[in-house]
């Protein structure tokens, strides 16, 4: 903690407020996708958010095909479409129980903070369990410094295995 | 493995019996006298573009590494090594000059020939590394870059497999280009799927008569975004007089579904300029939730096509292949086809089968750059490539879903025979003598198993590679 307090130039106890606030936000974001809140999820984001699971860590999304490389409109459609009886690969739907962890603070912006952490997805659907594991880092706005004003502005997921063949995420990581 | 299956009891013109997608014994068959002993796609040479780059993947069960030699010459070696058999690669893409066995040290250069063996003495005098050298293909073809190998030196004549039709289907996707050359190196999206592999190999070929059920969710999306006034129009039977045709193609079972006729008839009846054409050709479909402009969207995902670089690429199009055939490329806007056994080609994308186990299937989606087109064309298919085949997307999760749908109904037995007659009443042959149906029709699915029998069942003549043993394939 202190060492990356340093690094960033914030004393100890506001790094731990951060932190507590970022864990608290991730949390937060776990329950309502395990809760399939997806229009309360879609609330979490910032206007210009940017949802990105690359194929490739290192990959430009500019320059290489992504799994999933969005801004705040696809994430929406996606959230609409997803709820609709015809979204098959969804029919039935999946249930997630998700662990986030390891939260730490990588980096201080003016208005934002960039999270790291590692996360572990269990899926249930069809008689299947499936499990989903890696890293997320998530830009996060710190807003008025207030936690329910945080949203994303983006949000990375390094999934483990994501270059090689994955299986049905026909779900939000 | 049995010999006793009788294949002609379980394939006829308008049914095929479950069994061929659901016995292992017809699977290790299919790896024996299909994609051991046949014609298989490998990969694209842009993806190996400097010497010494490689990428490793199968040839129907067996690895495989595409190497870009020293001498600059793309070969397709077994990743085996000589001596005791582990793989001698273990990356799926990279660039080596060599290949190590971790084993015991034998080392291989990128071409294939043994130079490195520890303590050789151990061997006598006589023994000579030239003839240990990494196994080849026994054959490989290319055309346009793709590249294509056989593990038999039996395989019919690369001209034979790949005709004439084929590949006036292919040029259509690669002269979107004007400079008539795809980047296939921009990324795989592979997913594994709990099917048979054929599943695939039908719904690619030319099954327009799909999308308006299994993709009504991303259908609905698209005629949103497009306004009522340009739904794209696939809510329609499809029959003989619609201007969109499934053919057959020849060689082993290739096919296409070709839209050109309709897309043409529509350009003249809407007034449809080029530009408005391009966003359903070589921009595939797949516009951004925000084309109406209140500039809410980001840039950084979905880049601004400025007119004038709509206009340059047009220009480029052009100059490159004349304006006649530059219109026609444009609204025909690539080609969507099938190779058997194991590519596919869509206006977005290049999709490759891999086949894992009778239930089990790597299906592998890459987004080609077209050379020589604006990067942000290029951008907008790669995005839409994602929208369509990418994780939590729509499309391809939506085939997948029903793939493994396919698989586990396939089990339900007191009637196992699929129906495969639509559009037997309304088949023929067009002007170029290829025999041809409505896109909504099952042609090229009757095709398809029509070859799949007479390789099968040994109509029609196929060699023993002579490598390996339907036994030992089934073990590995």
């Amino acid at each position: 903690m202190t060492i990356v307090s340093r690094l960033l130039n914030v004393g100890d106890e506001e790094m731990i407020a951060l932190q507590a606030k970022a864990t608290a936000f991730l949390a937060k974001e776990n329950q309502l996708l395990d809760a399939f809140r997806y229009d309360d999820w879609v609330n979490l984001w910032a206007m210009d958010g940017i949802y990105w699971l690359p194929v490739e860590r290192g990959d430009d999304p500019r320059e290489m095909l992504s799994h999933i490389y969005e801004d705040i409109h696809r994430i929406k459609d996606r959230v609409k479409t997803s709820q609709k009886e015809i979204a098959y690969p969804q029919e039935p739907r999946s249930e997630t129980s998700r662990h986030t962890s390891n939260i730490i603070i990588t980096d201080l912006g003016e208005d934002s903070v960039t999270v790291y952490s590692s996360f572990c997805v269990v899926e249930y659907r069809k008689r299947k369990q499936s499990i989903y594991a890696g890293h997320f880092e998530h830009v996060l706005t710190t807003g008025d410094g207030r936690l329910e004003e945080m949203r994303i502005r983006k949000k990375t997921v390094y999934l483990m295995g994501s270059n090689y063949p994955v299986g049905n995420i026909s779900f939000i990581l | 493995m049995s010999q006793s299956i009788d294949y002609n009891t379980l394939v006829y013109e308008e049914r095929v019996h479950s069994r061929c997608y659901i016995d292992p014994d017809i699977f290790n068959e299919e790896m024996e006298k299909i994609f051991h002993q046949g014609w298989v796609y490998v990969g694209h040479a842009s993806e190996v573009p400097e010497n010494g780059d490689y990428k490793t993947t199968t040839i129907g069960l067996q690895p495989v590494i595409m190497s870009r030699g020293q001498d600059g010459k793309i070969r397709v070696l077994m990743n085996r090594c000589k001596h005791r058999g582990p793989t001698v690669c273990q990356f799926q893409k990279g660039n080596a000059k060599f290949f190590r066995c971790a084993y015991h040290g034998w080392t291989y250069k990128n071409s294939g020939e043994l130079i490195g063996v520890p303590f050789p003495k151990g061997y006598g005098d006589d023994f000579n590394k030239v003839e240990y050298g990494l196994d080849e293909a026994a054959v490989t073809g290319e055309y346009r870059g793709l590249i294509f190998a056989s593990l038999s030196e039996n395989a019919m004549p690369f001209e034979e497999y790949l005709p004439e039709p084929v590949r006036k289907y292919i040029d259509n996707f690669f002269n979107l280009s004007p400079l008539g050359e795809i980047d296939v190196r921009r990324g795989v999206l592979k997913t594994d799927v709990n099917a048979n592999w054929k599943h695939q190999l039908e719904n690619g070929s030319a099954d327009g008569y799909h999308p308006h059920f299994t993709h009504e969710n991303w259908m609905n999306l698209i005629a949103e975004r497009l306004g009522s006034a340009r739904k794209m129009g696939v809510w329609e039977d499809g029959g003989p007089d619609s201007g969109e045709r499934q053919r057959y193609l020849g060689g082993p079972a290739h096919c296409t579904i070709d839209y050109l006729e309709k897309r043409k008839r529509r350009a003249e009846r809407e007034g449809l300029k080029i530009p408005t054409q391009l966003e359903q050709s070589i921009l595939a479909v797949m516009p951004h939730p925000d084309t109406k402009g209140d500039g809410s969207k980001a840039w950084e995902v979905y880049p601004e096509m400025s007119d004038e670089a709509i206009e340059r690429y047009i220009a480029d199009m052009v100059q490159a292949h004349g304006e006649e055939r530059a219109k026609e490329l444009l609204a025909s806007g690539g080609s969507h086809m099938s190779i058997f056994p194991n590519l596919q080609i869509t206006p977005l994308s290049i999709r490759v089968l891999r086949p894992v186990a009778v239930n089990k299937t790597d299906v592998e989606v890459y987004i080609p750059w077209f050379k020589g087109v604006p990067d942000e064309f290029n951008i907008h298919r790669m995005r839409g490539g994602e929208g369509f085949f990418g994780l939590s997307a729509w499309g391809g999760q939506e085939d997948y879903e029903m793939f493994e749908r396919i698989q586990e109904g396939m089990e339900a037995q007191k009637n196992p025979w699929t129906l495969l007659t639509r559009g037997m009443n309304r088949q023929g042959i067009d002007s170029d003598g290829l025999m041809e149906a409505g896109i909504t029709d099952e042609l090229c699915i009757r095709k398809i198993w029509e070859y799949w029998l007479k390789v099968m069942s040994g109509e029609k003549e196929v060699q023993d590679c002579g490598k390996i043993s339907s036994e030992e394939v089934a073990r590995s």
